[in-house]
C-alpha cells in the first residue's frame, strides 16, 4: 500500500545513507591511484597510478606481514573453534553441574575489554617464553575470542532434539562418540559462521599484536600498516594503496559470505 | 537421562577453560590483587600499597578526561547512531528492490580494519588537504571548511565519535532489524484497520515493541564506547593535549610507556567494574520488562 511519494522518499533517505557509507571508501580508492603532488579528493584519478600499489606492497614490506597474519589467523581459528565447540557441548549437557554459572563466566569474555588484563597476560606470556611469538599471540586471541563461538554453539545445541542423544545412548554411544559421529556433523552451518567470525576478528586484531609482538619481522598486517604511516607520513596515495590491500581480502570474503558474517556478528547480541 | 557424567563434563570444557583462565580471565582477575600494589611489571612480585593507587587515580586529571570522553562518546553515539539505525531498520524492513544489498553495504564498515578506517578518516578530516575541508569549501561553507577536526582539542573527541557512528550504524541497524522481524505482521494490520498512519504506527506500535532491542543495543554501544582504544590510538593517540584520552589509551600508556603497572592495573579494574555494573543494570531492566509483559 506504499504510495509512489512514500517510495521516493524512502529511496532518497536510503541513497543518502549509502553515499555517506561509501564516500570514504571511494575517496580511499580514488586517492590511492593519484600522484602525491596533485591529490584532489573530489575527483577521480585522471591517470590511474597502479604503481602505487606495487610500491606500497614493496616498501611497506606487506608480503611477510601478510604471511604472519595468515599464520596467526589459521592457528587462532582452528584452535578457537575446536575448544569452543567442545566446551559448548559440555556446557549444554552439564546443567546438573552448575554449567549455567560456567557459561556466564565464559560470556564475560564478550563484555570485558581484553586490555584490562593485558599487563598480567604480558607477564604470563613472558614466563612461558611465548612473548613475541605467533603462538603466544594466537593463545591470547583464542582466550579473548572464544566467548562468541561458545555462545553461538550453545544456542545451536538447544535446537538439537534430545531424542537424537537418547537414541545414541540406547545404542551404547557415550558422549564423545555421539559428539564426534552425530552432533558435530550437524553443527557445520553454525561452524561455518563461527569460523568466519573468529577469522575476521583475528585478521582485524590490532591491539594484541601491537602489545605482544615487539620485533618488526613478527608484525601482522594491521600493525605493519600502522608503521607505514610513520614512515611515509605525507604520502597519502601510497598509504591508501596499502590500506586498500589490507581491506581487499575482507571485501572479497564479504561479497561471497555476507549472510554468514552478519548472522555471526549480530547473533551474539540478538539472542542475548 | 544421565548422558554425561562429571568427568566427561570437565573434559569437554577443560581445553577452553584452561586457555580462557590463563590468557584472559586470570589476568583480568589477578588485577584485583595487582591493583593494590606498587607493581613494576618486571616480575610477579609486588608490594601491597592498599588503596593508594585508587586514591591517586581519582585525583588523576587524565581519569577525569577519560570519564568525560566516555560520556561524550556514549551520548553522541546513542543519539546519532541509534536514531539513524532505527530509521534505516524501519525503512529496510520492507519489500523493496535491492534491499539485501543496501543492508549489506550499510553493514560493511563494521568488518573493516580499524587501521584502514583510522587512515581514511584522518584524511577525511585533514586540514586544508582532506576531503571534508575541500568538500565544504567547494560548496561554499567556508566556516566548516576551516575546522581542524582532529587537531582542535575541543573538537577531536566529537570527530572520533562521528567515525564510530559511521562504522557501527550498520551493526545497530541489523540488531533493530532482527527486533522488527520478530514483531508479527498482524499487529500492523490491526493498527492499519484502526486507521493508524505510518507516523502513528511507528510511535505507538513499532517503538514500544522495539524497547528490548533498544536496551540491548544501546548498552552494547555504551560498552563499546567504554572500551574505546583503537580508533583513538590510530587517529590521535589520545591527543591533542590529552583531549581524547580514554581508559584504553591511559592503561596502555601507564603500562607500556611509563611502566606504572600497578597503577595501570588499578585503572583497568575501575573500568572493568564500571562495565560489569552497566551490564548488570541492563540485565535487570530486561528481566523487569519480561515480567511486565
Amino acid at each position: 500500500m506504499t504510495t509512489t511519494l512514500q517510495k521516493t522518499s524512502i529511496y532518497t533517505v536510503l541513497i543518502i545513507a549509502l553515499i555517506i557509507v561509501l564516500v570514504p571508501m571511494a575517496v580511499m580508492i580514488s586517492v590511492s591511484l593519484q600522484t602525491p603532488s596533485t591529490i584532489n579528493p573530489l575527483s577521480l584519478p585522471k591517470d590511474p597510478q597502479w604503481s602505487n600499489y606495487t610500491e606500497a606492497f614493496r616498501t611497506g614490506n606487506l608480503l611477510p606481514y601478510f604471511g604472519n597474519s595468515i599464520l596467526v589467523l589459521v592457528m587462532t581459528t582452528a584452535a578457537a573453534i575446536g575448544v569452543s565447540v567442545l566446551a559448548a557441548y559440555g556446557l549444554h549437557h552439564g546443567k546438573r553441574y552448575k554449567s549455567d554459572a560456567m557459561s556466564t563466566f565464559f560470556l564475560m569474555g564478550l563484555i570485558l575489554p581484553a586490555f584490562s588484563g593485558t599487563i598480567p597476560a604480558f607477564l604470563v606470556l613472558r614466563e612461558i617464553h611465548l612473548l613475541n611469538t605467533h603462538v603466544g599471540l594466537s593463545l591470547i586471541q583464542i582466550a579473548s575470542g572464544l566467548a562468541l563461538p561458545i555462545f553461538l554453539y550453545v544456542n545451536f545445541f538447544k535446537t538439537v532434539p534430545t531424542e537424537i542423544e537418547e537414541a545414541a545412548l540406547v545404542d551404547g554411544c557415550g558422549p564423545w562418540r555421539t559428539f564426534l559421529k552425530i552432533i558435530f556433523p550437524l553443527t557445520l552451518p553454525i561452524t561455518a559462521t563461527c569460523i568466519i567470525v573468529v577469522a575476521i576478528n583475528s585478521w582485524n586484531d590490532f591491539f594484541n599484536p601491537l602489545v605482544y609482538l615487539s620485533s618488526p619481522d613478527m608484525r601482522t598486517l594491521p600493525v605493519g600498516l600502522m608503521a607505514f604511516k610513520s614512515q611515509y607520513n605525507t604520502n597519502w596515495p601510497q598509504m591508501f594503496a596499502g590500506a586498500a590491500l589490507v581491506a581487499l581480502p575482507i571485501i572479497i570474503l564479504y561479497l561471497f559470505v555476507q549472510r554468514f558474517i552478519i548472522k555471526g556478528l549480530v547473533g551474539g547480541a540478538v539472542k542475548g | 537421562m544421565k548422558f554425561m557424567n562429571f568427568r566427561n563434563y570437565l573434559l569437554f570444557i577443560a581445553p577452553a577453560l584452561l586457555i580462557y583462565l590463563l590468557f584472559f580471565a586470570g589476568p583480568i582477575f589477578s588485577g584485583l590483587y595487582y591493583g593494590f600494589t606498587d607493581w613494576n611489571g618486571f616480575s610477579f612480585k609486588a608490594d601491597w600499597v592498599g588503596l593508594e593507587n585508587f586514591r591517586e587515580a581519582f585525583r588523576d586529571p587524565l581519569l577525569l578526561t577519560a570519564l568525560k570522553n566516555m560520556a561524550i562518546l556514549s551520548v553522541v553515539v546513542i543519539v546519532l547512531q541509534h536514531s539513524a539505525s532505527i530509521l534505516l531498520a524501519v525503512l529496510l524492513d520492507q519489500k523493496l528492490k535491492g534491499i539485501v544489498w543496501m543492508r549489506a553495504i550499510i553493514f560493511f564498515p563494521v568488518i573493516l580494519n580499524t587501521v584502514v578506517i583510522g587512515y581514511v578518516w584522518s584524511y577525511m578530516y585533514a586540514p586544508m588537504v582532506g576531503f571534508l575541508p575541500k568538500f565544504f569549501a567547494a560548496i561554499g561553507l567556508n566556516g566548516l571548511a576551516q575546522l581542524d577536526w582532529l587537531g582542535n582539542p575541543s573538537l577531536a573527541i566529537y570527530a572520533i565519535a562521528l567515525v564510530m557512528v559511521w562504522q557501527y550504524t550498520g551493526y545497530s541497524m541489523m540488531i533493530y532489524l532482527a527486533g522488527l522481524q520478530s514483531v508479527s505482521g498482524e499487529i500492523y494490520e490491526a493498527s492499519s484497520i484502526d486507521g493508524a498512519g505510518p507516523w502513528n504506527k511507528f510511535w505507538k506500535v513499532t517503538l514500544p515493541l522495539l524497547i528490548p532491542s533498544v536496551i540491548v543495543n544501546t548498552v552494547l554501544s555504551v560498552i563499546g564506547c567504554m572500551k574505546m582504544f583503537e580508533h583513538v590510538f590510530i587517529m590521535t593517540q589520545g591527543g591533542p593535549a590529552n583531549s581524547t584520552q580514554t581508559f584504553g589509551i591511559m592503561i596502555y600508556q601507564y603500562a607500556f610507556k611509563t611502566s606504572q603497572m600497578g597503577y595501570g592495573t588499578a585503572m583497568a579494574m575501575i573500568l572493568s567494574v564500571m562495565i560489569l555494573v552497566v551490564t548488570f543494570v541492563q540485565m535487570k531492566l530486561l528481566s523487569r520488562l519480561e515480567v511486565a509483559n
